[in-house]
């Protein structure tokens, strides 16, 4: 269970977050919607670290992080639980497929090389790119780069992933082979999944709970059939009629 | 014509000044090896400007760039020991002055590279460094095995040039008494009255060392993954 209380963050005047509280149950699929500018971003950067919240807690499971009074080693101990898939990917670029998946585990997890390369394997045949474990990250297409980027966090057998809208650079006929692992990693793996996406298909059909942000606060929040069947709030509503109109009008 | 330019004569000391070549390998090596190491480690400190060592570091960038080379040769090699000796080191004669020169080349050189490496450190994209992080890695760990081998990678150009000039620089040593293939050229001088053989000889051996480093430039260049990914 990771559990947010009162997370603020503001970059100078300009007040991001203000005042997020969520649970989300270890094993289930949590889903952030929003529109753009909403904080969703900065909410799950703070999670992790990577920006560092002005005030609040946050607690996964034993940790509890007061995040105005944070130690390094609580950092670290979060990151070590936690990991992240990025919009822009950030594969290692000095690394092949496979070594950025071993990377974690040899230096973090510190476990043997061998040990590592054929753990890499295994990822990297779950998210279907058994045969690319030599490709540099830019000899790899944009939607295989982000299966890459899965399986090196999927590897390090994290509490929580925190996916950063994981489709949105892609070309829309590789957004299709992404949501497809996560899907399948949201049956398989028992592991809390925190996705920022605007795949609202993905939201309805995977998502145990759907959050949707606005201004930097929560306005809204419940199972998908709550939230994207019969929203309460207007500004759900209005953001929805937007964005289903939007996908399927794509499709 | 052979009263103006003996081109046996070019021929013949050609071999001689060559054997003194190590000199000027080894010091170019050295400078270039320690530099890399302080320019790291001062890039790092200024990019993440850490309290109190970012101003020393922008001290010593400032006085390096600030001051010929010369005087900085002179001041180490020739100042230091005097000051040791003030301070009551009198043992000074038993340290070979070519660890003076090595020390003071290294700090020159290191003062330059810290500079390349800064701007190529700022060029890794920095969602890398994020990344390394989100895995749990330190921000030690992720500059020794993320940021600086792609920074590296970015910087082999550069670094090229900065090992030309070095090389380049060790012309200046034979002030404090080195005797590299320059000062050689000058003690045969004396004897031959053939400066002009000499120096011509030495201008050769320069541009051979400078033309070497450029090919070995050019091959890391196109060996480097990220280079790759530039240029598709
Ligand atoms: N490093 C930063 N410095 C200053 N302002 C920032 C920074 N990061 C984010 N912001 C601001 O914080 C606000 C929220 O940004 P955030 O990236 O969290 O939004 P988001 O909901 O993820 O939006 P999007 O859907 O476009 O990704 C924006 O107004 C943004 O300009
Ligand atoms: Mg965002």
């Amino acid at each position: 269970m990771i559990t947010f209380k009162n997370i603020h963050k503001s970059f100078g005047d300009n007040e991001v977050l203000k005042g997020i509280n969520a649970s989300v149950p270890t094993g289930s699929v949590t889903v952030i919607l929003g529109p753009s500018g909403s904080g969703k971003t900065t909410l799950l950067r703070s999670i992790n670290f990577l920006e560092k919240a002005d005030r609040g807690e946050i607690i996964l499971d034993d940790l509890h992080i007061d995040v105005e009074k944070v130690t390094k080693q609580e950092i670290h101990e979060i990151r070590q639980r936690t990991a992240m898939v990025f919009q822009s990917y950030n594969l290692f670029k000095n690394k092949t497929a496979l070594e950025n998946i071993m990377e974690g585990l040899i230096v973090v997890k510190k476990i043997s090389k061998a040990e590592a390369k054929e753990k890499a394997i295994i990822f990297l045949e779950k998210v279907g790119l058994g045969s690319k474990g030599d490709f540099y990250a830019h000899q790899l297409s944009g939607g295989q780069q982000q299966r890459v980027g899965i399986a090196r966090a999927l590897a390090l057998n994290p509490d929580v992933i925190l996916f950063d809208e994981p489709t949105s650079a892609l070309d829309p006929e590789l957004v299709g082979e992404v949501l497809e692992v996560m899907k399948k990693i949201a049956q398989e793996v028992n592991c809390t999944m925190i996705v920022v996406t605007h795949e609202i298909g993905f939201a309805r059909e995977v998502a145990d709970h759907v959050i949707f942000m606005d201004g930097g606060v929560i306005v809204e929040e419940g199972t998908p059939e709550q939230v994207l069947g019969a929203p309460k709030n207007e500004r759900t509503k209005q953001f929805l009629a937007r964005y289903v109109s939007f996908t399927e009008y794509n499709i | 014509m052979s009263s103006y330019f003996s081109v046996d004569y070019m021929i013949k000391a050609f071999p001689t000044l060559l054997s003194y070549i190590d000199v000027t390998i080894i010091v170019t090596i050295v400078a270039e090896l320690f530099g890399i190491v302080i320019g790291c480690v001062v890039a790092f400190l200024r990019i993440h400007k850490v309290k109190v060592l970012n101003q020393v570091c922008l001290l010593y960038l400032s006085f390096i760039r600030g001051t010929p080379f010369l005087v900085q040769l002179y001041l180490v090699c020739f100042g230091l020991p005097q000051l040791l000796q003030g301070l009551g080191y009198q043992d000074i004669r038993s340290i070979p002055g070519l660890l003076f020169v090595f020390l003071i080349m290294s700090i020159h050189t290191g003062a330059y590279i810290a500079e390349i490496m800064r701007s190529s450190i700022l060029a890794v994209d920095k969602g890398q460094l994020e990344a390394a992080h989100s895995i749990g890695m330190s921000t030690y760990q992720a500059y020794i095995r993320i940021i600086l081998p792609q920074a590296f990678q970015l910087a082999i150009p550069a670094l090229g040039n900065n090992v030309i000039s070095t090389l380049k620089g060790t012309s200046l040593i034979f002030n404090v008494g080195v005797v590299d293939m320059l000062r050689k050229a000058d003690l045969m001088g004396s004897y031959s009255y053939r400066h002009l053989e000499l120096y011509v000889d030495i201008a050769i051996i320069y541009v051979l060392l400078c033309f070497v480093i450029q090919v070995a430039t050019y091959f890391l260049e196109r060996r480097s993954t990220l280079g790759k990914e530039l240029a598709s």
